[in-house]
């Protein structure tokens, strides 16, 4: 089933074209990760799929009309009011809002729920701590809690891992693969970290402000398109995705640039 | 004098309870304005609320209730002009504010000038407040408890983080508008306690305060309801005890709350350096 259908998507901002024509498909439970460089489109084009842009021209279609309840964001860094008075608990809560109708109110088991959650992102321990004193990392875990507290169907993930050091981006990861695993949840991750990523994601989509390729690891990994895109820097984006079982071309490169090293 | 001779006049606990109707709305409103960096909306519309009373005036009908519809009209053109990308928040907020100032000074000439009841809008006189005015008040605390509560949860979220709420499926612009239209309302009503020059005090200094100490959205809430209140009750005793204006008096105490609270917090600061 494709969660997200997407035909000839255009956007401007002022005047000045940001998105051209892109049509692309996210099929459930992929890992796709969105890719580009800095003002290709692409936290725009993740804003017209969330709906935080009105769509200009082109077709979206969703897997349902209204999709908020299992629809997960998270963004690299978000900038709450200096004084705004909520605890890290209470943020992971507010992650519940959208299952909510009238008055909202949160019974035991949602408070259980976020407890857990605050738990399986590690940031229990400063739950009681006002969210605006915390590290940019541990904010981050916070907000991760916030983002699969209802369990989403749909993650969207816009540069998460930016304020988090290396161990804890590795678990991040884990986190979001074992998610994608065992309960087919579909994430569509922006990033720049094409060696880290290639571990977990099952896709790719290339930007620039139009779509110059979306497909699997392995189509990505023997793009022609990707090759032309990339131009010589497609052995060293290939070298950091390389994995004996699903990309065989950069293999055959890598193992050629080993060779001629060794040879020196 | 007796200083409790004051309490005897029915028109002093009109006066207080009309202040402190007045106090729970602002308060409560003022704690969002504050937090989403809307103060400077209370600003603007209560200058815009000269227009409205000096119309008031003009055509000889209740200032406050002519007020009402300007502002509320004048907030929908502060959203309006906000969203237009081309002009800054802020200074649409400073279009609307000197449009209204000017407005209100050419009506208020034409009106016959400042007259005591103008400069009673102008600085408030909430010993003045009719039966009315405080049937009126209520009406708007009850409807801001209601709206508060309805809404407290959408409005937190959309706060702390506008495109969480709107990916959660928060009608923000609904939201948005239905909290600036009510502030309209508030800063027209609260005219009668403070007046047109120092309204804005009322929304922006207790939630100041309150933010200071409150670990928890709702200890802010109560906390800035609690200050508002007690500023209400001590401003109208004191004002009435010196014999000083009342809506100085009241924004002067809150003003006090403030320093303490600010003055202890660094005193406790020190001291955990030291």
């Amino acid at each position: 089933m494709n969660l997200i259908e997407a035909k000839n998507i255009s956007h401007a901002y002022r005047g000045q074209q940001v998105l051209s024509k892109v049509s692309f498909s996210l099929k459930e439970g992929t890992w796709t990760a969105l890719i580009g460089p800095n003002g290709s489109g692409k936290t725009t084009l993740i804003k017209l799929i969330l709906g935080l842009l009105p769509l200009q021209s082109g077709r979206l279609t969703l897997w349902q009309k209204n999709p908020a309840s299992e629809l997960g964001y998270l963004e690299q860094k978000i900038t709450p009011p200096r004084l705004m008075p909520l605890t890290a608990f209470e943020v992971v809560k507010m992650g519940l809002l959208s299952t909510k109708k009238g008055f909202k109110i949160f019974n035991k088991e949602d408070l259980k729920t976020a407890l857990n959650m605050m738990r399986t992102t590690n940031c229990f321990k400063y739950r009681n701590k006002l969210f605006t004193e915390l590290s940019g990392g541990q904010q981050q875990r916070v907000l991760l809690a916030r983002t699969l507290i209802n369990k989403p169907k749909l993650i969207i993930l816009d540069e998460p891992t930016t304020a988090l050091d290396s161990t804890s981006r590795e678990s991040f990861f884990e986190l979001l693969s074992k998610l994608n695993k065992e309960q087919n949840t579909t994430i569509l991750l922006i990033t720049h970290d094409i060696a880290e990523i290639g571990k977990y994601a099952t896709d790719f989509m290339v930007l620039d402000k139009e779509l110059i390729f979306s497909g699997t690891k392995e189509e990505f990994c023997s793009s022609e398109a990707v090759a032309n895109y990339f131009g010589s820097y497609t052995q060293h984006i290939m070298d950091h995705l390389h994995s004996e079982e699903s990309c065989p071309f950069p293999a055959h490169i890598h193992n050629h640039e080993h060779a001629s090293t060794e040879a020196k | 004098m007796n200083p409790f001779e004051l309490f005897s006049y029915s028109f002093i606990w009109q006066a207080i309870l009309g202040g402190l109707l007045i106090a729970i709305f602002t308060s409560l409103i003022g704690t969002f304005l504050v937090l989403k960096r809307l103060s400077l909306m209370g600003d603007s519309l209560s200058h815009v609320a000269l227009s409205g009373v000096s119309i008031g005036f003009l055509t000889k009908t209740s200032p406050l209730f002519v007020a009402l519809p300007v502002v509320i009209l004048s907030a929908l053109g502060i959203i309006k002009l906000t969203k237009n990308e081309k002009i800054y928040a802020d200074s649409a907020l400073g279009i609307i504010s000197a449009l209204g100032i000017a407005l209100g000074l050419i009506i208020a000439a034409l009106a016959g000038g400042f007259n005591v009841d103008l400069m009673g809008f102008l600085f408030g006189s909430i010993l003045t407040i009719s039966q009315a005015e405080v049937l009126l008040a209520a009406v708007l605390a009850v409807l801001s408890l209601i709206l508060i509560s309805y809404y407290y949860h959408e409005l937190v979220a959309m706060t702390f983080d506008e495109n969480f709420a709107k990916t959660a499926g928060v009608n923000t612009d609904k939201i948005n508008t239905l909290l600036i239209v009510f502030s309209a309302a508030c800063i027209v009503i609260a005219l009668k306690a403070v007046g047109i020059m120092l309204v804005s005090a009322l929304i922006i200094v207790p939630p100041s305060a309150a933010l200071q100490i409150a670990n928890s959205f709702k200890k802010t809430l109560i906390y800035s309801c609690l200050f508002s209140c007690s500023s209400i009750i001590l401003g109208i005793y004191f004002s009435f005890l010196l014999n000083l204006p009342s809506g100085a008096v009241i924004i002067l105490i809150n003003l006090l709350i403030l320093f303490i609270i600010l003055g202890v917090k660094y005193a406790f600061k020190k001291r955990k350096i030291a």
